[in-house]
């Protein structure tokens, strides 16, 4: 069942193909040999099925050679969801998956959109097989920390003595002259929340590095509440390694005006 | 959710190679897609799978009904699963 | 007009660019590599040394990396303070010495 979607991006919709299947929806690769199908897995009940090649193995579902536009704001959370339990799927039952890029969908030329995806997998073998087994039991986990300037600000405001002058000074002066000394000790204040920022964010990492394989500073989003996220983590993890660091973010987030957020374990999604 | 969605949509292996369907520069999932799909409540009637019978067919512990949208989806297929985040 | 060139700012740009110029010349180097390897145009000495020099390339590639992204999380915290720095002042300073004078019911500020 093909769907006119609605234009999403500004481009005409393509003409449907109704019974063209030669593209491959490509999920993810994974580290088996298996053959399987899974009926109804995929992406619009579509059944997903693994493409061997010697141990490292693509799933895939027939689709028609054009980008998937989702003709709705449900149609496009389902797609996405769909992929991602295809992904999940495959990695609880095998262990290791690269995850695709969403919406690689692959074509034919010269060749088949199947003969095209063989060729690519015979062509990465090696370094598909190398990364495969360097994921293994190992995880991807979002570390978001999260801190309460108000709170820290405190604190910094009552151990620098230049602001600790200035309060003095705006407690004893006329009103024009306290405004201007206002102005300044925001400013003062601001540095110092500034410069405790990259310190916490430095320690932060230092403590964190160890208890990783690797990991990636993400930007950072609205903490909302008064809070503001202070470091936004992307962490690769062995098992071996999670108590580790979930012990470093369970005693960060007892600090005052700090807390802590860990998402996963996810697909290696952030270190393909 | 927010984390899984922004990985999902930007992350992951890229084949750099002419066998792939893309088109240069023209975002594939918009801004405002992302957005409409990171507060939508649907999200939060999915289960995470924890089993996959592998023979065939994939189970699915709990049966939802789907989402209606524009008749994208077979109303019979399962819909899946749901994403834990683990709050510390 | 003094220009206020925000350090976080100035950083940020310079990194920028310098992980760009990097990786483009490790992108060459790595290429070229490959080439005179395969050409057996190399020693296996210089084939471990150029993997090496490589390596750290990319390690020094991953601390720039990260070391932007503090510098982006920085000035994102910087450009959100405005409301908590508020609130601190408020707490550590009497508000007497601070407030503002109500307007008077005509919309002037009332007599000191």
């Amino acid at each position: 069942m093909i769907q006119i979607s609605e234009d999403q991006s500004g481009l005409p919709a393509p003409a449907p193909e109704k019974y063209d299947q030669s593209g491959r929806y490509v999920y993810c690769v994974a580290l088996t040999g298996e053959e399987v199908i899974l009926e109804g897995a995929g992406i619009e009940g579509r059944s997903v099925y693994s493409l061997v090649n010697r141990g490292v193995s693509a799933l895939v579902h027939d689709c028609s050679p054009q980008l998937y536009r989702p003709s709705g704001q449900n149609a496009a959370a389902e797609w996405v969801l769909a992929h991602h339990r295809v992904v999940q799927a495959a990695w609880s039952r095998w262990g290791s998956v690269l995850p695709m890029v969403f919406n690689t969908i692959v074509k034919g030329d010269r060749y088949n959109a199947q003969e095209n995806l063989t060729k690519w997998l015979e062509r990465e073998h090696r370094s598909l097989q190398n990364r495969l087994e360097a994921f293994v039991g190992k995880a991807e986990y979002g570390v978001q920390v999260f801190w309460d300037p108000a709170a820290v600000g405190a604190e910094v405001a009552g151990k620098d003595p230049a602001i600790q002058m200035l309060e003095k000074d705006i407690e004893n002066s006329p009103r024009g002259l306290a405004y201007m000394y206002r102005q300044k000790l925001e400013r003062l204040l601001k540095k110092g929340l500034e410069a405790r920022a990259v310190q916490e964010m430095e320690n932060l990492i230092q403590r964190l590095n160890p208890c990783t394989d690797n990991f990636r500073v993400e930007k950072t989003k609205d903490g909302g509440d008064g809070r503001q996220m202070l470091m936004n983590l992307s962490c690769l993890v062995c098992n071996e390694r999670l108590p580790g660091l979930e012990a470093q973010l369970d005693v960060l987030s007892k600090r005052e005006g700090f807390s802590v957020r860990l998402a996963g374990p996810l697909p290696p999604y952030s270190f393909c | 959710m927010v984390d899984l969605l922004d990985r999902v949509l930007d992350r992951g292996l890229v084949i750099n190679a002419d066998i792939i369907i893309c088109l240069a520069g023209v975002p594939l999932v918009g801004i405002n897609l992302r957005a409409a799909l990171a507060g939508m409540e649907t999200m939060g009637r999915y289960g995470l799978m924890d089993q996959w019978d592998d023979r065939t067919r994939l189970q699915d512990a709990a049966r939802q009904p789907a989402a209606t949208g524009q008749g994208t989806c077979n109303p019979e297929e399962p819909t899946g699963s749901a994403l834990r985040t683990y709050g510390v | 007009m003094i220009l206020d060139i925000e350090e976080q700012d100035l950083k940020s740009a310079v990194l920028g660019l310098v992980v760009a110029l990097v990786e483009i010349i490790q992108e060459t180097l790595r290429l070229q590599a490959i080439k005179r390897m395969e050409a057996g145009s190399l020693t296996e000495e210089a084939v471990e040394r150029l993997g090496e020099a490589l390596m750290d390339l990319d390690e020094a590639i991953r601390k720039m990396k990260i070391e932007m992204g503090i510098t982006e999380s920085v000035k994102a915290i910087r450009d959100g303070l405005d409301s908590a720095v508020n609130e601190i002042i408020d707490t550590i300073v009497p508000s007497q010495h601070l407030a503002v004078q109500p307007l008077a019911a005509d919309g002037y500020y009332a007599q000191r």
